[in-house]
């Protein structure tokens, strides 16, 4: 049977209509794609560099890292945009090593419901803190109003050896309060570290879980 | 696998999109101090007089200027405008702990002092504007002392921060004594 020249000319215009739209879809779907993939990583990679760092940034030994360059002058842009971003004022790393843990020796986050063991050398600075916070760098609140021990009011060993507790409850020696906190950012300030601020790595307490709720 | 298969057909628009990632990582790290105004110097820069040191309170929780501010240490902080000239720091370092430090509103730290281990500092410093800004001689001048240290500030504007570790909260009247003592104030030409 032959078909009429009208019904040619409208098959012919359903094929032309199908092929713009699948022209119209593809390029949609690679326009899609093509921003996903930029901003999804792109976003997401400096976010995520600012956080963790990297070996041009940070520094690292067990669960503990430092930014080497914090608080000098001519800061890289990742320490920059972490300053920013944290809102403090970090001693310069030419005089001071900060060293922060956020995980105990096996690589799991801190965590105020769980109990931390904190034992360590003698450590050589001029003066040292270990303080501990909240994932946000805040104080935690509790009864002791407890939030850190010094190299001056630490209670040591006759050889300046020393442990650290951090646990909900009270516990004898050095006990840091951490109840209902959540996540833990555990900081070690030394001022002055002997041989240097770099080889301060070698003087850092290991941090074991003890038990958790 | 069925996924992975097309996005493999599209490699042109993969490629191109991880090249866009780059550019945006790069463009995201550089935007983050401008999208987080809540950086140290700006809050502070909002609530310190000029010229002259505050002595900050005690850190407790719910009330913490900073974040991670070490709670068993006193803080005195100077904001600074060079602007109108150099501006005359003078501090003592009382004991180990101690330290002064001068940062840009960026947060870099452009010189930065600790505290002797075997003797109290007594620190005299000549903040100066950085560029051409300055150039004259000041009236002031002979009042300053020989051992004075020079450092050129980066940045017109910034923070003179003393930080002064704690030995026990008994401590912290006799060291708030040891920090009213610091002073901050600008060069007259």
């Amino acid at each position: 049977m032959a078909l009429s020249g009208s019904s040619v000319s409208l098959n012919f215009q359903l094929v032309r209509i199908r092929r713009v739209l699948l022209n119209w879809l593809t390029i949609s779907t690679n326009a899609i794609l093509f921003a996903a993939i930029a901003l999804v990583i792109g976003i997401g990679s400096a976010f995520w560099v600012v956080e963790r760092g990297t070996r041009l940034t940070t520094q690292r030994s067990g669960p503990w890292e430092m930014w080497m360059r914090a608080g000098q002058r001519d800061l890289d842009p990742y320490t920059r945009a972490r300053q920013a971003r944290l809102g403090n004022l970090p001693i310069s790393a030419q005089i001071a090593a900060t060293w922060e843990a956020r995980f105990d020796v096996e690589g799991r986050r801190l965590h105020s419901s769980c109990e931390y063991l904190l034992e360590s050398e003698p450590i050589e600075a001029t003066w040292f803190s270990i303080a501990v916070y909240d994932a946000n760098g805040l104080l935690i609140p509790n009864s002791a109003d407890r939030h850190s021990f010094t190299s001056q009011t630490m209670a040591a060993n006759p050889d300046g050896s020393f442990f650290v507790v951090l646990a909900r409850e009270a516990q004898p020696g050095n006990w840091l309060p951490v109840g209902g906190a959540g996540r833990l950012s555990l900081v070690l300030t030394m001022i002055e570290p002997k041989p240097s601020v770099a080889e301060s790595a070698l003087q850092l307490p290991s941090i074991r879980r003890m038990s958790c709720r | 696998m069925k996924f992975l298969l097309k996005l493999l057909a599209k490699w042109p628009v993969v490629i191109g999109a991880l090249v866009a990632a780059g550019i945006v990582h790069i463009c995201t790290v550089f935007a983050m101090p401008q999208i987080y105004r809540t950086d140290a110097v700006s809050r502070l820069q909002r609530t310190l007089p000029l010229n002259a040191f505050v002595i900050l309170p005690p850190a407790k929780s719910r009330a913490q200027v900073l974040p991670y501010q070490l709670p068993d240490a006193r803080y005195a902080i100077c904001r600074f405008d060079l602007r109108d000239g150099p501006l005359v720091v003078k501090a003592v370092l009382a004991e180990p702990g101690w330290t002064l430090s001068a940062y840009t509103p960026g947060g870099e730290s452009f010189y930065a002092m600790p505290a002797s281990e075997s003797r109290r500092i007594n620190l005299s410093l000549l903040v100066l504007p950085g560029g051409e800004r300055f150039l004259g001689p000041m009236n002031d001048a002979r009042s300053l002392d020989q051992d004075t240290s020079q450092v050129t500030a980066p940045s017109r504007t910034g923070l003179i921060v003393i930080q002064a570790p704690m030995k026990g909260r008994t401590y912290s009247t006799e060291i708030e004594q040891a920090l009213s003592q610091a002073s901050c104030r600008k060069l007259s030409f």
